[in-house]
C-alpha cells in the first residue's frame, strides 16, 4: 500500500550500513526482512549514494566468488542523522493526521 | 528464463549507458545472483521470478542514472547536454508505463471519434438531399397539377414521401448525435474521475508537498527526488 520514496530508501540503506559493512545481497535481505521492497530498487540507490560519496566500496572474495562490501562514509553518517531527524517530524505529522481522522468518526467533515 | 539469459538481456538493455555504469550494474547483479544461487537453485529461480523482467530492471537503472547525470551536469557544468538529453529520452521510453503508449491511445481515440462523426455527417447530407429533392418535387407537382393533374398528383405524392423520409432521417441524426456526444462526455468524465481517485489514494513517496503537512521537513520526504523515475504502480 505504501511505497518508500528516494529519501526513505536512502535512510534505510544508510542505517543498515551504519550498523556494519555489508554486501548487496545481505543488505537487501536485511531490509526485506523488515519491509517489502523490490530487489531491483536497491541497486540504483546504492549506486547513487556511492556517487554522492555517502558510502565507499571494497571487494572481499568469499568461497571463490567476489563480494562487494559497502561501508558508510562520513558524508553518509551525517546524511543519515539528517534523515533520522526529518523522519521523526514526518512520522509525528502523519500520525497526527491519521489519528484525527479516526477520532472525529461520523461528525462534521 | 535462466540466470544467464536474464543477465544477457539486462546487459543488452544497458548498452547505451557509459561503460563504467554498465560494468558496475552487471557486477552487482552477477554477484547478487551468485549469492542467491549459492543458497540453492530454487532460491535462484525464485529470485528471477521476483526480480521482474530485465527490461524493468534496466529501466530503473537508466532512470536513476538520468537524474544523476543531470545532477552532475549542474554541478560540474560538463558540456554534454546533448548526451544528457538523450539519456532522459531513453529513460522515458525505457519506462514500462511509457508515455508513448498514452500518446498512442489519445491519437486512436481522436481517430475513432473522427470516423464516427464523418459517418454521421454523410447521413445528414443524405437527409438534406431528400428534403431538398422533396421540396423541389412538391413545387414541380403543384405546377404540373394545372397541366397534367394525374402527373401532378404522382409528383406530389413522391414529394411528400421524400420530405417525410428526409425529415425523419434528419431528426433521427440530430438525436443520435446528441446521445453520442453525451455518451462520450460521460465516458471521459468517469475516466478522469477514476484517475483522480487513484492519485489521491496512492501515498507514493509520502504525502505530497502541496498539503503543507510536513512543517518544512517536506523537502525530505514530500518529493520523490527523481523527476525522471517512472515506476509501475
Amino acid at each position: 500500500m505504501f511505497q518508500l520514496g528516494a529519501a526513505l530508501l536512502d535512510a534505510c540503506v544508510l542505517s543498515v550500513l551504519q550498523r556494519g559493512d555489508t554486501y548487496g545481497y545481505q543488505l537487501t535481505q536485511n531490509i526485506r526482512s523488515v519491509i517489502d521492497v523490490s530487489e531491483s530498487t536497491l541497486y540504483p540507490v546504492l549506486r547513487r549514494l556511492q556517487k554522492e560519496q555517502a558510502l565507499t566500496t571494497y571487494d572481499s572474495p568469499f568461497n571463490g566468488r567476489n563480494r562487494r562490501y559497502y561501508r558508510i562514509a562520513p558524508l553518509g553518517s551525517s546524511r543519515l542523522a539528517q534523515l533520522q531527524g526529518a523522519w521523526i517530524g514526518f512520522k509525528a505529522a502523519v500520525d497526527d493526521l491519521l489519528s484525527e481522522t479516526t477520532n472525529s468518526g461520523g461528525g462534521q467533515a | 528464463m535462466t540466470k544467464a539469459e536474464f543477465l544477457y538481456e539486462l546487459r543488452k538493455r544497458l548498452k547505451k549507458l557509459p561503460a563504467a555504469e554498465i560494468e558496475a550494474a552487471m557486477s552487482y547483479y552477477e554477484e547478487y545472483f551468485a549469492e542467491a544461487g549459492a543458497q540453492s537453485i530454487q532460491d535462484e529461480q525464485e529470485l528471477i521470478a521476483r526480480m521482474g523482467t530485465p527490461a524493468q530492471v534496466a529501466s530503473t537503472i537508466i532512470g536513476e542514472y538520468a537524474t544523476k547525470v543531470m545532477y552532475e551536469h549542474n554541478i560540474e557544468k560538463k558540456n554534454s547536454s546533448l548526451k544528457t538529453m538523450w539519456i532522459v529520452i531513453l529513460a522515458v521510453f525505457a519506462s514500462p508505463i511509457a508515455i508513448p503508449l498514452a500518446l498512442t491511445a489519445v491519437v486512436l481515440v481522436f481517430a475513432f471519434l473522427l470516423c464516427i462523426f464523418s459517418v454521421y455527417l454523410s447521413f445528414f447530407a443524405a437527409a438534406v438531399a431528400l428534403i431538398v429533392g422533396g421540396l423541389t418535387c412538391f413545387f414541380l407537382g403543384i405546377i404540373a397539377l394545372f397541366a397534367e393533374p394525374i402527373y401532378g398528383i404522382v409528383m406530389l405524392g413522391y414529394a411528400l414521401v421524400c420530405l417525410s423520409l428526409g425529415l425523419a432521417l434528419f431528426l433521427g441524426m440530430v438525436k443520435l448525435t446528441h446521445l453520442t456526444i453525451r455518451g462520450i462526455t460521460y465516458m471521459f468524465a468517469s475516466l478522469l474521475k477514476r484517475n483522480g481517485k487513484n492519485n489521491a489514494s496512492d501515498f507514493g513517496s509520502g504525502i505530497s508537498n502541496g498539503s503543507g503537512l510536513s512543517n518544512g521537513l517536506g523537502n525530505e520526504f514530500g518529493a520523490n527526488g527523481s523527476s525522471v523515475r517512472m515506476e509501475e504502480k
